[in-house]
């Protein structure tokens, strides 16, 4: 006891010296008491854009208001949505590098990733400051660490409470189908969802309706079976890597087109995001509890229930307009039900009924679309095929280019630095009277030969990225081998994998597109990269590119020291959506086989005598015209 | 000891980049040695002299962070590094292992001169110290162990009395012991032993270390 007293006033004291070490260089006559502002940080998991994060956060403002003290409240965001668990690593340091010389009084993690985060790296990030954690699931796990000054709010979604209030409300059901998103973090809500209804299992079926492309999940919902309905949980992206922000805008589309009822778990769907209701998770008073926690810990306010806050944030709600829809009577709402909606204008009332028809035009549009490329002729119908699937290669390449970032930023920083410091050396050295130093030929020289090399790496990325009308043309694979290794030199250089390229001399041209062929190579060559290192023997991770011609064919053939293919794994390997990268989209290798193909070729793997994997790709070479 | 002429050393693998830098440097009267390889800079005899470097992050065959671990700890030659934006994290492990501080490329001339201006006036700090360091050992050697453990004991705040009931010495003993000590340390009082003393051993802990 006091210890942890001492320590407090120590720190509250280390504080007050640093706000008014700090404070006397702009007001130098104000007392440090009076202007000590407490610094808040709020760890958030995506952009602050979402409406849930924008009430959280407003919740927090106004429960800090209603303090006597001043705050300064920041954000920072982790963009769970897009980034995989091991970027934060990078995002940590690079948060120890941004709040170096700034002092934050209290961080505010919100949710599992952000929280997790904290406990992991405040620390090190931020010397001493307290914490207050808004954890889902918080219950019966304590791998969070609750550091000297953590106060932790436990967020707790009611799936079971919604699904049984659903289920009394639309009695003939006997399925609830889980609609979710394709994220990890989608993921985890729909397991957290299956196992909170577990005890439903009796009564209903539960299935899940997830993983799929928006589109497809679209064409679903227009069909669900008649004895169903939808617990909507989440959707920050979905299986095509499509994000939607906010979630409910998803939504929204579904339940629009929808056969049968959208139930759901967060209260700013209710009402807008055409969902009937449930036992909803009030994110303003959530962030509410968060601020009288930060209040808490900072010595403020008395703390609610010790150092967590086990008191609810739902509550229920409904959609006035959805429960006319379904022909669900109001009676039958829980008790303290709370209904929005009540008016309605001619739009409202027609609102649905204009969608329907707005949806089941676009719907037949489709099917006349698909009956006319039936009845077309088949040339026609591949032409399609191959058009999407430029457009898939399009984004595989975009994804890829993220890879790619970190080589180029290297490559690019260091002519810039030539030139910049060639430049610069050179408008030190000029005299007063505007002539130039003897020297000056050479960094002119200089300035003009580093410009050129930039001007190349960025017509390398231009390249890559350009979309541009899948077009046939003799292709040297040579020239995009080189190209795509020389693209990942600096990287493979950065990852300590060693990289042999050899290339078989004058390769006859193959027949294709450019791009869509350099795109091969490069998924090709990167997972190679990433499987270089898993050979366990602990020898240098090494991969090898090579090029040759065989027969009428140019084969082209990228190796790596990982520790190959397992049988169960290489059965799946081409297949759309299968990953063993933790964060894969799965669609590199299926990407590649379908353009290999289309250019009348085949792509082998095997796993070498030696250790490692070999991909081959064998092309027809073209016709001598 | 000779006293060398600051040196302002650069190891990059780039040779445009390394000639720029050199440039800038120059145009402000620095003395610089290039080196567009890690090896012929491990290669060179040691500088003993003021001096700093300024080391790129990435090259293909020592990493930036491996030379510095190389070349260990070393006060008298802070370390800048220069690394591309992306390689934040590589800087931080930099600083970690006592990087004087990192430049991202690429570099204005202004920040350049500064933070070398600063990684020398260090430099020359350190080896001022050092020199200092070796002084102090130097006249702590000419004690006896009697005289040695009498030092000890004055610095730990123990009077006369107290020290010969310690060392099971006569007061008067431990007063002569006591003189000689003074006398060899060049000091005149306990407050003058105190510091000399604590500035020894504060020197010879941690030169450089972080506070956590």
């Amino acid at each position: 006891m006091d210890v942890a007293s001492t320590e407090q006033r120590l720190i509250r004291t280390v504080a007050a010296l640093a706000v008014s070490g700090w404070t006397a260089i702009g007001t130098p006559a104000r007392a440090a008491e009076e202007v000590q502002k407490f610094e808040v940080l709020l760890l958030l998991p995506d952009q602050p854009i979402t409406p849930a994060i924008q009430d959280l956060v407003e919740g927090v403002r106004s429960s800090l208001a209603g303090s006597a003290r001043a705050f300064s409240i920041s954000t920072q965001h982790l963009d769970v949505t897009r980034f995989a668990e091991q970027d934060y690593e990078q995002f940590a340091d690079w948060l120890a590098m941004r709040y170096v010389n700034r002092r934050i009084d209290v961080v505010v993690a919100v949710g599992r990733a952000a929280s997790d985060f904290a406990s992991r790296h405040a620390s090190g990030v931020w010397p001493a400051p307290a914490a207050v954690l808004l954890v889902e699931d918080f219950f019966g796990e304590s791998n969070l660490s609750t550091r000297r000054r953590t106060a932790i709010v436990p967020m707790r979604f009611d799936f079971l409470q919604t699904a049984e209030a659903a289920l009394s409300l639309v009695p003939e059901t006997r399925q609830i189908i889980l609609l979710g998103g394709a994220t990890p973090n989608d993921q985890r809500y729909l397991r957290q969802a299956r196992a909170a209804l577990a005890p439903l299992g009796k009564r209903v079926t539960i299935t899940e309706l997830s993983g799929l492309s928006f589109e497809k999940i679209l064409v679903h919902a227009r069909q669900l079976p008649a004895d169903s309905l939808v617990l909507a949980l989440t959707f920050f992206a979905d299986g095509s890597g499509q994000t939607f922000i906010p979630q409910r805008n998803a939504i929204a589309q579904l339940a629009a087109v929808a056969n049968r009822p959208f139930f759901a778990i967060h209260d700013n769907w209710v009402g807008s995001a055409g969902v009937v209701g449930g036992r909803v998770f009030n994110y303003k008073a959530l962030g509410q509890r968060g601020g009288n926690q930060v209040l808490a810990v900072l010595g403020l306010r008395e703390p609610g229930t010790g150092s967590t806050d086990f008191t609810s944030h739902s509550s229920w709600l409904f959609d006035w307009q959805q429960l006319r829809r379904w022909n669900i009577s109001e009676r039958s709402l829980p008790a303290g039900s709370v209904v929005l909606n009540r008016e309605s204008s001619a739009w409202q009332r027609h609102r649905w009924a204009m969608l329907g028809i707005a949806g089941a035009l676009s719907f037949q549009m489709l099917i006349i679309g698909a009956l006319l490329v039936q009845r077309d002729a088949r040339k026609k119908a591949e032409m399609r095929v191959q058009q999407q699937l430029h457009e898939l290669a399009h984004l595989n390449v975009r994804a890829a280019a993220g890879e790619v970032f970190a080589s180029v930023a290297h490559e690019l920083s260091q002519p810039l630095s030539a030139v910049l410091g060639n430049t610069q050396a050179l408008q030190r050295q000029v005299s007063p009277d505007g002539s130039f130093p003897p020297e000056a030929t050479e960094i002119l020289d200089d300035i003009a030969s580093e410009s050129l090399r930039m001007s190349a790496v960025v017509h390398r990325m231009h390249r890559l990225l350009r979309k541009e009308p899948f077009e046939w043309s003799p292709v040297d694979v040579n020239a995009i081998t080189a190209s795509t290794t020389d693209l990942v030199r600096n990287r493979a250089t950065l990852n300590n994998v060693m990289m042999s390229v050899e290339l078989e001399p004058d390769l006859p041209p193959v027949s294709g597109d450019h791009l869509e062929l350099q795109q091969v190579v490069l998924n090709l060559v990167l997972n190679a990269m990433d499987a270089a290192h898993q050979n366990g023997s602990g020898s240098r991770a090494s991969i090898g590119v090579t090029t040759e011609r065989s027969g009428d064919n140019i084969q082209l053939s990228v190796r790596d020291s990982g520790a190959g293919i397992s049988a169960e794994v290489e059965e799946r390997l081409f297949e759309p959506f299968f990953t063993t990268k933790k964060n894969g989209l799965g669609m590199g290798l299926s990407i590649s086989r379908s353009i290999i193909e289309l250019h009348g070729g085949r792509i082998v793997v095997h796993n070498l005598p030696e250790g490692g994997a070999e991909f081959r790709v064998t092309l027809p070479a073209a016709k001598a015209a | 000891m000779a006293t060398a002429t600051p040196t302002v050393f650069i190891v990059d693998d780039d040779e445009a980049v390394v000639r720029a830098l050199t440039r800038v440097l120059r145009s402000a009267d620095f003395v610089v040695e290039p080196y567009s390889s890690p090896r012929a800079f491990l290669a060179r005899a040691q500088h003993d002299g003021p001096g700093c470097l300024l080391l790129d992050q990435r090259m293909p065959d020592i990493t930036g962070l491996d030379l510095q671990r190389q070349l260990g700890p070393n006060p008298s030659l802070p370390v800048v590094f220069m690394s591309a934006y992306g390689d934040v994290g590589t800087s931080v492990q930099a600083m970690k292992a006592g990087a004087m501080d990192f430049l991202v490329k690429p570099v204005a001339a202004d920040q350049l001169l500064d933070v070398v201006t600063r990684a020398l006036v260090r430099s020359e700090q350190a080896l001022v110290e050092r020199q200092e360091r070796a002084e102090i050992a130097s006249r702590l050697e000419r004690l006896t162990p009697r005289e040695r453990q009498v030092c000890d004991l004055v610095v730990a705040g123990l009077l006369n009395k107290q020290i010969a009931a310690e060392l099971d010495l006569s007061e008067k003993t431990v007063k002569i012991h006591r003189g000689h000590m003074m006398h060899k340390l060049g000091v005149g009082s306990v407050a003058e032993l105190t510091r000399l003393i604590g500035r020894h051993t504060l020197a010879t802990s941690h030169p450089d270390s972080p506070t956590d």
